[in-house]
């Protein structure tokens, strides 16, 4: 029971079927007891009608039965008294003739009579041969009414005494015998009203004598089914049979009923309302009832439609929201094209189509070199300007289709799909050609704009490389974005190896945890040279992270730096670091110290700060500010402002790196410097037989006469050291005069100065 | 109701006169109360008949029943009782038949053996019975053809002297298929036939269904009508016969073939207007009445 209810209970609500099934159950039920009760009181009336009639029978039989033996008492009295009978006791000379003629011959007895003969006082016959088995000779107990079953049939002996007309009563003159054919006789005596004649038998044994009286019990028979009886039992089963078809077309009806007008269309309407849900309905058609309709259930579909077009007319207005919303979501608002999001969901689109085919997948991203310094230097406004220029011009130069995407600031990007690695660089590179030919004069800018591009490709098959294609475009980005290198890196696996540095958890945490705490910043001194004396001049702070016995080197930092463009926060924490190291005086007074300002922090204010906040070493030390060729061209105004102000208060400008980059004689002439830091690559290229050198050679010539101090970097050994004597360089910085130290070393023993001394002194 | 109960005193001094009246009345018709026979026969069956003891004055009647008749059937029994009441005494046998103790009338149908001879000698048994009893004036009455035929036949056989006079009604001769009698007549060579073999003949009202042997038949069917005309020849007695004026069964101009036949000794016809041959009706007492002016012209005599 338990069960049916927590079975029941899953079903709840139930359907309208439901429902129908169980009125149509129920009503059958009621019916069912009707029919059942009526059935009862059919089967007592056609019992108690079988009762009645069964005793009908019994009383039918058995008035056949005393007729029978009246008839033939009657009959026998009638033949007793003729004196013709008495005669036969007398004289039997013509008894077969009176036997034959004027007893069975007269057809006066029934048809069923089989035999008749006379009997004397003793018992015998008075036939010589008597009729149909008659016996010769009857004894006292024969005398009366038996029945005998002989051979299947049943025959009645009666024999009845015939008074002798002495006066005396008890006198037996003799005895008539009779022989019925009792089944004849009992049709014959009677039409049956309640017995099926044919049916009627006897319950005895072959040759038994039953006396008369007990015929009535061993009568059995079959009863003349009840024709009133019949007749009303066949018309009340007529009823139910109708009543039953009536009921099954009538539930039929009922439930199609139910089913087409109601359930039918509620469940359309539930199908309906469920598309409505999936987005995928519209207006309910009047006629989808499919059959009649229902005034409810019209008011519903009104309802129901009005409510779908005031949702429709929301969803319509949702949908412009969304779509705008979609598009502020996926779109650049500056550029108008599409954003990170946008990229990140095209992307995903890109891996899903292309993942496991042979489709070739070039992602290439580009970035505006020194673009902060441009906007720092213009203005926001100019600098939107500039990116929107680019914009322009990086679509003007994809191939119509390709999107572009801006993944914020000056970083842009776009995928190229089903091209190979060639068609995709060319496209890089005329990119950045466009990028680099545009007038950026009409936006008030006199400096030139580049971009980098990192490119990555692969193929779709290579799941785990195309799933990577952003970081490697990133490594290679960060490739191209290196000083001295093309503005294009595709990318390959040795890059790791460069930025493997960029994607290590340790190393980061290393820097933050610098950044937070200088105790692991180590500061190491290396000196700069005097070429004339051989004595260190000054001494360049080179930044060291100690890593328990290791120092992590600077390639190792500044890649982190910058990725994280954090350039100024980490010059502030190395100026600060170099306070101290003043104030702890490993610093040897009267030298100078030359330290590294990044691009972003010449700019800065609180760099600045910073490095104001050191000018009060300038009485005793020499403070030499060395900023990059390259961060010096993107703000080239403001930090040529900023730069000219330190130098007046005290500070010494040094243009590091010249030669990795533009290395343009035009802007070095506009840079408020006041030593120049050939980068080791021209140093090298000085031992190379052509052109280039003999340009370096000249170029050294020149910024020498244009009043600079030129300082060689690189100079690691005593033929280099010659060789950039004669160029007329005055400083040298190189392992050759020392490695940077912990603490300020002086610069190595060369006999080169040895000799050069000896022979100013001669 | 409320009157019965209230004088209930009255109803004994009212019914005692009718009582008596009623006594009376009983004493008045003893006489007339006939009591029955059972005589053995000399055969050794026992024969019946009624027995009315009349007035010493008056003739004795005996009375003979019709063809397979009994003493009860019609009309001798309403005449005997009718004689009875008048002071006559009579007496009504029914001839056996052959069937001891025979009350019935007898079927065509049934077996009859009994000869016509038997039955005049029951006659003379009768007759006797009357002598023995000290009636010496009888009158013999007989009906229809078989009863009269028993009397023509006794009185033309002999003379008793107590025999005063027959009485016949209705007298006709036994209706005969002289035919039949012929070819039964040729086929008597085989006597043990003749005793034994119940055939059926035409004999009188028994139209080919009279059960008989032919010894019976042929002591029945001897008397045709020239056989009875000629036994009225040969009578000893006086004879009156009684004729039912609208009697069907009797043959064509059967009066005038009596009355033309003649007697040696007085016989006389008379007619009863409006009669049957049964004497149905009042023609009952038209019979008694003649046959009482019959016995009353015999005159008074000494039993």
């Amino acid at each position: 029971m338990t069960s049916l209810f927590s079975r029941l209970g899953k079903l709840w609500p139930f359907t309208i079927k439901f429902y129908a099934f169980s009125f149509i159950i129920l009503m059958s039920l009621i019916f069912g007891l009707l029919g059942w009760g009526m059935q009862y009181k059919l089967d007592n009336i056609r019992n108690e009608a079988l009762r009645r009639n069964s005793q009908a029978a019994h009383e039918e039989i058995e008035y056949v039965l005393n007729h029978i033996e009246k008839d033939i008492s009657t009959r026998a009295q009638a033949i007793s008294r003729q004196d013709e009978t008495r005669q036969q006791f007398i004289n039997r000379d013509y008894y077969n003739y009176w036997r034959d003629n004027r007893i069975l011959g007269t057809g006066s007895l029934p048809g069923s009579m089989l035999a008749f003969e006379l009997y004397n006082h003793n018992g015998n016959a008075l036939a010589n041969r008597t009729l149909a088995g008659m016996p010769r000779k009857i004894s006292k107990q024969d005398i009366g009414n038996y029945l005998i079953q002989q051979n299947k049939k049943y025959f009645l002996y009666i024999f009845y005494p015939v008074s002798a007309l002495d006066g005396n009563a008890h006198t037996v003159q003799g005895y008539i015998g009779f022989k019925l054919d009792f089944l004849a006789a009992i049709k014959n005596e009677q039409h049956f009203n309640f017995i099926k004649s044919d049916s009627l038998h006897f319950k005895m044994e072959e040759l038994e004598h039953v006396p008369f009286k007990e015929i009535l019990s061993r009568t059995e028979f079959t009863l003349i089914p009840n024709t009133e009886n019949v007749a009303l039992t066949a018309s009340i089963q007529r009823f139910q049979r109708q009543m039953l078809f009536t009921m099954i077309v009538l539930y039929f009806i009922f439930y199609m009923m139910l089913s087409s007008v109601l359930s039918a269309p509620l469940r359309r309407l539930s199908l309906h309302i469920d598309a409505l849900r999936k987005g995928q309905g519209g207006l309910l058609a009047k006629n989808y009832t499919r059959s009649l309709p229902l005034a409810e259930l019209e008011k519903v579909r009104l309802s129901l439609n009005d409510y779908q077009n005031k949702l429709e007319e929301m969803h319509l207005n949702l949908s412009e929201k969304n779509d705008e919303l979609w598009q502020l979501a996926h779109h650049d608002p500056l550029t108008g094209i599409y954003n990170r999001r946008g990229f990140e969901e095209d992307w995903k689109h890109v891996l899903s189509v292309s993942s496991g085919h042979r489709l070739g997948v070039a992602l290439l991203l580009f970035d505006c070199d020194h673009f902060k310094a441009i906007n720092d230097t213009y203005g926001h406004p100019t600098g939107d300007q500039v990116i929107r220029a680019i914009t322009r011009t990086l679509q003007d130069t994809l191939r119509h289709g390709d999107r572009l995407y801006r993944l914020g600031g000056d970083e842009f990007a776009t995928i190229f799909l089903d091209v190979d690695s060639s068609l995709a660089l060319q496209t890089a590179e005329r990119c950045i050609e466009a990028i680099s030919q545009y007038d950026y004069t009409s936006l008030g800018i006199k400096e030139p704009i580049r971009i980098s591009a990192g490119m990555a490709y692969s193929l779709g098959t290579d799941v785990e490389q195309l799933t990577n294609l952003p970081k490697y475009a990133d490594v290679a980005m960060y490739h191209a974005k290196r000083p001295g290198k093309s503005k294009i890196a595709v990318f390959d696996r040795s890059m790791f190896k460069d930025t493997d540095i960029l994607f290590s958890n340790r190393i980061n945490n290393l820097v933050f945890k610098a950044m937070d705490s200088d105790d692991s910043i180590e500061m190491h001194y290396q000196p700069i040279t005097n070429l004339e004396t051989g004595e260190a001049l000054y001494y360049e702070a080179l930044l060291r992270i100690r890593d328990g016995d290791n120092l992590i080197m600077p390639s190792t930092v500044f890649p982190i730096i910058h990725e994280r463009r954090l350039e100024a926060e980490f010059d502030i924490v190395i100026l600060g670091k170099i306070a101290k190291d003043i104030e702890a005086g490993k610093i040897p007074k009267g030298k100078g110290i030359t330290f590294n300002v990044s691009g972003p922090g010449v700019v800065d204010p609180l760099v600045l700060q910073k490095i104001n906040s050191l000018a009060v070493y300038l009485k005793q030390y020499t403070l030499i500010i060395e900023v990059t060729e390259t961060a010096l061209i993107t703000q080239l105004h403001l930090a040529s402002s900023i730069l000219n102000k330190l130098r007046q208060t005290g500070f010494k400008i040094a243009l590091d790196d010249f030669g990795s980059g533009y290395s343009s004689l035009s802007y070095l002439s506009n840079m408020p410097v006041d030593c120049v830091k050939f980068d080791v690559s021209l140093i090298r290229q000085l031992f190379e037989n052509n052109r280039q050198s003999i340009i370096i050679e000249n170029l050294a010539a020149m910024v020498v006469k244009a009043g600079y101090d030129l300082v060689a970097e690189g100079v690691e050994t005593e033929e280099i050291l010659e060789r950039i004597v004669k160029l007329g360089f005055k400083r040298g910085q190189g392992f050759l005069f020392g490695r940077p130290e912990n603490k300020c070393m002086e610069s190595a023993k060369i006999p080169y100065f040895s000799k050069i001394i000896n022979i100013h002194k001669l | 109701m409320h009157l019965a109960i209230n004088n209930p005193s009255r109803v004994p001094l009212c019914i005692a006169p009718g009582i008596a009246a009623l006594l009376f009345v009983f004493w008045l018709i003893m006489p007339a109360c006939a009591q029955t026979l059972d005589v053995t026969l000399p055969s050794g069956m026992t024969a019946s008949a009624s027995f009315h003891e009349g007035r010493s004055d008056q003739p004795a009647i005996l009375l003979l029943h019709g063809f397979l008749q009994t003493s009860h059937s019609p009309p001798m029994s309403s005449l005997a009782d009718n004689l009875a009441s008048r002071g006559y005494t009579v007496l009504n046998p029914t001839i056996t038949l052959g069937i001891n103790h025979r009350t019935q009338t007898t079927a065509c149908e049934s077996a009859h053996t009994y000869t016509m001879e038997q039955e005049v000698k029951e006659i003379d048994f009768w007759v006797n019975w009357l002598n023995r009893k000290g009636y010496k004036n009888i009158v013999l009455g007989g009906f229809s053809s078989v009863g009269n035929l028993g009397i023509l036949i006794y009185t033309a056989q002999s003379q008793h002297p107590a025999i005063k006079k027959s009485i016949l009604i209705s007298l006709n001769p036994l209706h005969i298929d002289h035919h039949e009698l012929d070819k039964i007549r040729d086929g008597m060579n085989s006597a043990q036939q003749a005793k034994s073999k119940i055939a059926l003949y035409s004999l009188g009202y028994c139209n080919r269904d009279f059960a008989a042997t032919r010894k019976s038949y042929l002591s029945y069917a001897q008397y045709d009508e020239s056989n009875t005309l000629a036994l009225l020849q040969r009578t000893t007695v006086p004879t009156e016969i009684i004729l039912g004026a609208t009697d069907t069964i009797l043959p064509a101009n059967w009066r005038s073939k009596i009355q033309a036949r003649g007697s040696r000794i007085p016989l006389s016809v008379s007619l009863i207007p409006h009669a049957n041959h049964f004497f149905d009706g009042t023609s009952e007492f038209e019979l008694s009445d003649a046959v009482e002016k019959s016995l009353m012209n015999l005159g008074p005599h000494k039993s």
